[in-house]
């Protein structure tokens, strides 16, 4: 009796010993075969040791218009990018209350973009992924997601045709991604072995200059009637944060925007005075250039409108809102050498650039001193180029025949037009130092060809950076 | 003119437990279905354990379409009432002679009924497309409805199960079941019900009206065939799927060589998809404390197209041999009266697979195979004695076994094939192959699988070539892990199930092919 005992014992444990190796290794292969996508934008916020005090939530809008980074360094403000690409707002709710699972902020910002959808996920499902691959399996994800697949116009869509389902929405699929990226063995790289962690703290800077769409405007009065799902979800996350006693700030971030989306903006004024929280329709406001400050035509701020509008965001929240300046707490240290490693990402991403377009992009951060030295002035005969070089604060008219020097402080906070000896192998170079601690970190030689048949000059370097 | 009438058949609709999807045993709803049951059929007392297997069975079947779960009762009604009719007329008072008549009558009225239904659902349409074609060969232009008939899922297997019972008492070789529910669990054992193996009331019912306790050995051996099972399923019929179905899905821009590798490819991706089922289901019946018979044996390795079929669906190829063959006279009356009855059986056979002409073909071309192997049996000796080859060497058996596989794989053209016209088409495609550069160009990895997959696919069809020829050589691979110390079968199923869930196709980025054999 007791020899049977102990052979069950033994199988008993074999079995539990088994199921305990089991889920090891497809934990194992889990992390390996997930795309990366979610871990890059996510993993900084779970290494996070100080609480985060501010979370942006919202769409792409949010990642591409919003540098937590630029907060940390101007305003001492520790917040995190939570925008997902194609968020809808029931989307974002409940990445919001996952987020809350691991940190307790101060204030809320959310971008009330697609407040007439009702659908509660975005239609391209891999944005789906993005937004909550990495947040642990816990109970609060299995009801997001249960909830959010819960999706009646979503469904109803899919029926018709006019969402492609690209991957069956099941809840196995984001509550065990290995269930959907298994089949990524055969495409594994080196950077599933040793995956990048993103270091614009949820943010990410999309470098090109384009012209927007046809700009509108609609009258205040003019607004979204429908209580549409994102509407219910806005309500709850709105409600949400102020049992917890949380304070929320609404948005509406600059873009291009359509007529609908107009009306939506409207509508957040009614909202956020129910309410009793403060809104910014930045639709209303001069904040960006559409015209240098648009990285597509469709809507998104490349990182010359994302400074503009983080840094009126930072002068905002810290007037409006009561959030210490972590800057000098030793707490904090850990944040300034992730400044150190956004300063090194931004430098490369500089020393990347092959046009003059995206490198004056760039050279719109009051970070840099830049000086320029001319050899060839026809390239301010384009208005195109006269608008980037408006955007770091200089004058084109200004720059008349005797002048080969430009000296810009901080972006264009001072700009000295001077004439000096040129030795340079382009038609203008371009030195850029660093505020702070004066290094130079890039020369650049541009060279610029004219074509009269074309409508711009074209303006290119070797790729030599220095 | 001619016109066609649509008419439309349907049953009532009947929904239970809201909305239910079809469960496949490679679906998720099967991984928490199939332990649920295990657990509670183990738990329960032994004297209602049947009626726990019979509600899961049913509630198995439903998942696929709820009202036909009617059929599947039909059936069982009827040659449940048969049995009872064949047992009372053995045992009643009436003449002798007239209980022969009597009980073949019970037999008939059982089999029309079956075969009735089966008929109705399977090949109604194919009859009446076929009638109308032989009119229109006499000038008689015939327009008659066409109905809109979903095929019950297994219906030929449940069927042809069910029959086996009427024989098999008519014949006494089976008491007849009094226990209708129990008699209903036969029909309907959820493992083998929807595809086999076809299973005869001598080897199920018996073990159904016997349930065992729970066996540790016995479990451990289940695992092992489940899991085989799913390896040849989700990892390699599937990802064969891939190929074959990019390549006859576009016979016109895939020709030659590109067809050459698909059907021999479907060769391997039939054998895999069913035997797959097969071994799922007698793994599940094992837990269970049931043996199932063995639906494959190696087939791929037979050295004849008849050992072939002796090897390859043994459950429906006995049973028409037991139903069929041996009642039409087998190979008892002479050698034209043999052929014409395994010409018969294959014909019968191809049909049973489908209600369309290329199954038919295909069924005609391994029963003239097997004849034409007879007849050429003699002058075939004759050139091997006379070139004197050794009949056992390997390189003559391998030779064979090549040749058969190549027979067999070219009336898979047949059954793949959605026509016999698109079925000559790839043969002649075949024939005229004039591409060979495509073996090492690389454009084989463009045909639904990259280079990756592609040297998976070849990789895992090694693994069961090892494992067939270990068969049959008479070592069990199953076995043989059996025998190991419990931690290192503990560590095989572990690293089997960790391969298999990441080199198998399944997921909700990937949409569960059916079973093949579901569509019979």
């Amino acid at each position: 009796m007791k020899k049977k005992g102990s052979k069950n014992g033994k199988r008993l444990l074999a079995c539990l010993v088994s199921l305990c190796l089991l889920v090891l290794i497809l934990a194992g292969l889990t992390d390996l075969v997930q795309r990366k996508a979610s871990d890059y934008k996510y993993q900084a916020f779970f290494e996070e040791e100080e609480n985060i005090d501010v979370l942006f939530m919202g769409t792409s809008h949010v990642i591409n218009g919003i540098f937590p980074m630029e907060l940390w360094k101007d305003y001492g403000i520790a917040s995190y990018n939570f925008g997902g690409h194609s968020n809808a707002i029931a989307t974002s709710y409940w990445v919001m209350e996952l987020a809350m699972e691991y940190s307790s902020p101060s204030l809320v910002v959310i971008d009330c973009l697609s407040l007439s959808s009702n659908y509660k996920t975005a239609t391209g499902y891999s944005s789906v992924h993005v937004s909550l691959d990495a947040f642990p399996l816990s109970l609060k994800k299995a009801e997001a997601v249960m909830d959010l697949l819960d999706d009646e116009a979503m469904d109803q869509a899919i029926a018709e045709g006019s969402v492609e389902e690209t991957e069956e929405r099941s809840p196995l699929g984001l509550l065990w991604d290995f269930s959907v990226y298994h089949s990524r063995w055969s495409e594994l790289s080196k950077d599933d072995f040793e995956p990048a962690a993103g270091v614009e703290k949820g943010a990410e800077s999309r470098i090109a200059v384009a012209v927007p769409n046809e700009i509108v405007r609609v009258p205040k009065s003019e607004k979204l009637e429908e209580d549409t799902v994102a509407v219910q979800y806005l309500e709850k996350m709105i409600a949400d944060c102020q049992e917890r006693g949380i304070d929320v700030l609404l948005v509406y971030l600059p873009f291009p925007a359509s007529e609908g989306q107009w009306k939506d903006a409207n509508r957040v004024y009614e909202i956020a005075e129910e309410y009793g929280v403060n809104y910014i329709n930045f639709l209303d406001m001069n904040i960006v250039d559409f015209d240098t400050d648009c990285y597509d035509t469709a809507s998104h701020l490349n990182p010359s409108g994302a400074r503009k509008v983080t840094d009126y965001l930072g002068e905002y929240i810290t007037e409006h809102y009561d959030l210490t300046d972590h800057r000098a707490e030793e707490a904090y240290a850990g944040w300034d050498e992730d400044y150190e490693s956004y300063k090194d990402y931004k430098v490369k991403n500089m020393k990347a650039q092959t046009t003059l377009d995206t490198y004056l992009m760039l050279l719109a951060d009051k970070n840099y001193d830049v000086e320029v030295e001319l050899a060839d002035q026809r390239l301010f005969d384009s208005s195109y180029y006269s608008r980037l070089f408006a955007n770091i604060g200089v004058d084109t008219a200004l720059v008349t025949e005797g002048v080969s020097l430009l000296k810009i402080t901080a972006a264009g906070q001072d700009v000295a037009y001077c004439s000096a000896d040129i030795d340079i192998e382009g038609d203008l170079r371009f030195t850029v130092t660093d505020r702070e601690t004066g290094e130079v970190v890039d020369i650049v030689d541009f060279y610029l060809m004219i074509d009269p048949e074309a409508e711009e000059p074209v303006v290119q370097t070797e790729g030599k950076h220095g | 003119m001619t016109f066609k009438t649509q008419m439309r058949y349907n049953f009532p609709e009947i929904k239970i437990f809201g909305e239910i999807r079809k469960m496949l045993f490679n679906s998720a709803e099967f991984l928490i279905f199939f332990p649920i049951v295990v657990l509670v059929y183990f738990i329960i007392p032994k004297k209602i354990k049947y009626l726990w297997l019979l509600a899961a069975s049913y509630y198995f079947y439903m998942c696929w379409n709820a009202r036909y779960a009617l059929l599947l009762f039909f059936s069982t009604a009827v040659t449940w009432a048969s049995g009872l009719l064949l047992e009372r007329i053995k045992h009643g008072e009436i003449d002798e002679a007239r209980k022969i008549p009597a009980k073949k009558a019970v037999v008939a009225l059982s089999f029309f009924l079956n075969l009735g239904v089966l008929f109705w659902f399977k090949y109604v349409n194919f009859a009446v497309a076929t009638l109308e074609r032989l009119l229109r060969l006499v000038h008689i232009q015939l327009s008659l409805p066409e109905f809109d008939i979903l095929l019950p899922v297994g219906i030929s297997f449940f069927t042809f199960q069910a029959l086996s019972y009427t024989m098999d008492v008519y014949r006494d070789e089976i008491y007849a079941e009094k226990n209708f529910f129990r008699y209903a669990l036969f029909v309907s054992f959820f493992p083998q019900l929807v595809a086999g193996p076809i299973e005869r009331s001598k080897n199920l019912l018996k073990q159904l009206a016997d349930p065992q306790k729970f066996s540790f050995a016995r479990f451990k051996d289940g695992i092992l065939l489940m899991l085989w099972g799913f390896f040849l399923k989700i990892v390699l019929a599937d990802r064969l799927a891939l190929f074959v179905d990019t390549v006859y899905g576009d016979v016109w821009s895939y020709g030659g060589w590109y067809l050459i590798i698909a059907t021999m490819l479907f060769g391997v991706q039939i054998y895999c998809d069913f035997y797959g089922y097969s071994v799922i289901a007698t793994g599940a019946a094992e837990i269970l404390g049931i043996r199932l018979m063995e639906n494959f044996d190696a087939p791929y390795l037979s050295c004849s197209v008849a050992e072939f079929w002796r090897k390859w669906h043994i459950s429906l190829t006995s049973w028409f041999r037991d139903y069929l063959y041996i009642p039409l006279g087998g190979s008892r009356r002479g050698k034209a009266r043999k052929y014409r009855n395994k010409m018969i059986v294959f014909l019968i056979s191809g049909l049973w697979h489908g209600a369309q002409s290329t199954y038919v073909v295909w069924g005609m071309l391994n029963g003239l195979y097997q004849v034409a192997g007879e007849l050429t049996e003699p002058i075939r000796t004759r050139l091997i004695d006379a070139c004197g080859l050794h009949r056992e060497s390997f390189a003559h058996r391998l030779l064979r076994c090549g040749i058969t596989f190549v027979l067999v794989d070219f009336s898979w053209i047949f059954f793949r094939a959605s026509t016999v016209r698109r079925a000559l088409a790839i043969v002649r495609s075949i024939l005229t192959a004039g591409n060979p550069w495509i073996l090492l160009d690389g454009s084989l990895y463009e045909c639904g699988l990259d280079s990756k997959n592609f040297w998976l696919v070849l990789l895992c069809i090694a693994v069961l070539l090892l494992a067939d020829c270990l068969k049959h050589r008479g070592i069990c691979v199953r076995k043989v892990i059996l025998r190991q110390d419990v931690w290192c079968q503990c560590m095989v199923v572990v690293f089997a199930i960790a391969l298999i869930l990441l080199f198998g196709l399944w997921g909700p980025a990937y949409s569960e092919a059916n079973f093949i054999y579901f569509q019979f």
